[in-house]
């Protein structure tokens, strides 16, 4: 987690992002969804775990898109989705899955 | 003076929802983008336009602004070559373009779209500028001149 917020911190400041607000972010997805789509303009979201996503799992947004590889760790998933979000699933979800973000929202 | 100077970034595409990741950096002499196009260029056949074959996102100056979202179709018989698309975005030197292309082709069936599928390519065009100072025009007055001498 250490090594996480520091990736963002860097990446804030390299990008020059003020932040107004970091914070938690979790998004539970029940049985038999494999489509969701939600917003979150005007901030950034990290995800944190991607290692616990579905293989082949696609997360999509205005800035950012990502299919989920097999041989994924935490580090090399962190990317951030800002705007209109959407993760669709290979199949349907068999049990309860919990997608992790660090928010940022900015000034 | 305003000299313009134009970049090509290819992307090629070789598997159905292919997620295709663009990181280019222009020259970085270059200080304002003033036109945008994009385009399929190569490898899908078919007799009918595709509305939509694929997504795109490209953002500016290492990923600190998002300036084009867009949606690259396809023309079975295009006609009059397009026009590239106003845009002004300042630019920092030697900074990188960033983004994704997204395939998006939708067949009903996924194994039809395996079998259907074949590599195409997308070109993305930036037309940019760069103020040119009167160094600049010194330089080559100068090298004129020298071989101008060479000659003599």
């Amino acid at each position: 987690m250490y090594d996480q917020l520091l990736f963002i911190q860097q990446q804030l400041k390299q990008r020059n992002v003020e932040t107004a607000l970091q914070q938690f972010y979790r998004l539970t997805l029940e049985v038999g969804v494999q489509y969701y789509q939600f917003y979150a303009y005007n901030q950034l979201l990290f995800l944190t775990n991607p290692q616990q996503l579905p293989v082949g799992t696609l997360i999509h947004s205005d800035c950012r898109t990502r299919r989920i590889p097999v041989d994924i760790n935490t580090l090399q998933g962190l990317e951030d989705y800002s705007g209109t979000i959407s993760i669709q699933f290979p199949e349907a979800l068999t049990e309860e899955k919990t997608i992790e973000f660090i928010q940022i929202i900015q000034n | 003076m305003t000299d313009i100077r134009y970049s090509i970034i290819r992307l090629e595409v070789t598997q159905p929802g292919q997620v295709v990741e663009i990181s280019h950096k222009l020259p970085s002499h270059v200080n304002r983008c003033t036109g945008y196009l994009s385009r399929h260029t190569q490898g899908i056949i078919s007799g009918l336009d595709l509305p939509e074959i694929g997504l795109l996102a490209l953002e500016f100056n290492s990923r600190k602004q998002l300036y084009i979202n867009d949606v690259i179709e396809f023309e079975a018989s295009p006609g009059i070559i397009p026009l590239y698309r106003d845009i002004d975005i300042p630019l920092i030197n030697g900074q990188l373009v960033t983004g994704y292309y997204l395939d998006t082709r939708r067949v009903d069936s996924k194994a039809l779209l395996n079998k259907m599928f074949a590599p195409y390519k997308v070109s993305i065009y930036l037309r940019c500028e760069y103020l040119k100072t009167e160094t600049d025009v010194r330089s080559t007055a100068i090298h004129t001149t020298a071989t101008q001498t060479a000659k003599c």
